[in-house]
């Protein structure tokens, strides 16, 4: 098979687009995807400071990389949950990567910002753990986000990510959700981020090719908890529909994009301030700091991110 | 440093190539592990399209690489080629 653009040997099929591309073509088609990402939705502009949360799977060092090699300002924050093992062996990665890069890189560790690890955590708390995990980790990135004086969080949620949440969104019918679903969460209120998912039309095969290619060194474990996780199923049933009909993907993501105004946002109305934190919430006090409550069984004193004082 | 040890030597660390992990099939054209389970294939060529079919890969969640080259689907294995199909996600 030969590389539509130069005729060099092929190494990737890309049904969706209808071509086949050698290793500098390639490389060069995602860059070019994800700053027409960047563009088109209106993500970040270069002289933002841009941070980018690097749990040290593929997906989000492949967009430090990314970012990096088109010239944005980056910064890395990684959480280290602790996950006996797991979360050694991927903070282990991240620091590797960042090293090799001298790039800066911001960690904290759930430890020390709450006292325990994320499965002690979920053994005194009520949730299930990866909507837990998925909370607490929130959180902190954007409490980090905002301590920082950061403007836009980067995450590496790919094509695939973003289709299995909007399936699953339209299953439910989940209104609120699918308002809110886009590659940019613009910053509604003064102490939050805007949230950016410069990967959100690249689909994971494409950014592992990607991470191959450059030889990135990722930590492929899959997390002891994820097993069964719902996202799995529908990333299955997307990735047959593309089999049968190559471009399903993107064109149902993209296509959500084009009518996404049907869906009245209400939530974004209800916006308060947390009454412990000060963080953005729809309740009197936000799901982390109640969270926090019912882990310690007393109320807990949040510290001022503006004056640092307990 | 070829690709295909670059990833087994990150599979092996992190304990990953183990029965209990599969996430990833090695290729050897007389002995193949899939999924964790060593098997014996009994052919001298064979297509990537047609190693993906016959062990129900959907192609869209897997890439074929050879000494560190990733493959498209129209490639063929030889007889003594090491093959790594890696998925997307892990299976299980």
């Amino acid at each position: 098979m030969k590389c539509k653009k130069c005729g060099n040997k092929a190494v990737i099929k890309l049904r969706a687009h209808r071509i086949a591309l050698c290793r500098e073509d390639f490389l060069s088609f995602v860059l070019n995807r994800v700053q027409q990402t960047i563009k088109r939705y209106k993500l970040f502009v270069a002289k933002e400071r841009v941070v980018v949360a690097v749990s040290g799977g593929k997906d989000s060092l492949t967009l430090f990389d990314i970012l990096q090699r088109l010239g944005y300002p980056v910064e890395g924050f990684h959480i280290d949950l602790g996950i006996d093992g797991f979360s050694n062996r991927a903070r282990e990665a991240v620091e590797v990567f960042f090293a090799k890069r001298e790039a800066p890189l911001h960690i904290r560790f759930l430890r020390e910002e709450v006292g325990a690890g994320m499965r002690e955590i979920a053994s005194q708390v009520r949730r299930p753990l990866c909507s837990l995990c998925g909370l607490m980790r929130r959180y902190i990135m954007n409490r980090f986000a905002w301590e920082k004086r950061f403007s836009a969080l980067a995450t590496g949620h790919n094509l695939d990510d973003e289709g299995a949440a909007l399936l699953g969104n339209l299953m439910r019918w989940q209104i609120g959700y699918l308002a809110r679903q886009a590659p940019v969460l613009p910053a509604i209120y003064p102490r939050l981020a805007k949230k950016a998912k410069p990967l959100a039309l690249l689909s994971e095969r494409e950014v592992l090719a990607y991470c191959i290619l450059r030889a990135i060194e990722y930590h492929d474990e899959q997390c002891p908890y994820a097993k069964g996780a719902t996202s799995r199923s529908n990333k299955e049933a997307l990735n047959l529909l593309e089999y049968y009909s190559p471009g399903s993907k993107i064109r149902f993501y993209q296509e959500f994009l084009k009518h996404q105004g049907i869906f009245p946002d209400s939530a974004s109305h209800d916006l308060r301030e947390c009454s412990m934190c000060g963080f953005l919430t729809n309740r009197e006090t936000c799901q982390f700091c109640e969270i926090l409550e019912q882990y310690t069984g007393s109320p807990v004193p949040v510290r001022d991110s503006e004056t640092g004082k307990g | 440093m070829p690709q295909d040890n670059l990833v087994l030597k990150n599979l092996q660390k992190q304990g990953l190539l183990t029965a209990s992990k599969p996430h990833v099939i090695i290729l050897f054209m007389i002995r193949i592990v899939i999924d964790g389970e060593e098997q014996q294939l009994d052919t001298k060529k064979m297509r990537i399209e047609t190693l993906l079919r016959r062990f129900h890969i959907n192609p869209e969640t897997a890439l074929a690489l050879r000494q560190g080259e990733l493959l498209t689907e129209d490639e063929d294995l030889l007889e003594g080629d090491v093959c790594i199909i890696m998925r997307t996600t892990a299976e299980k």
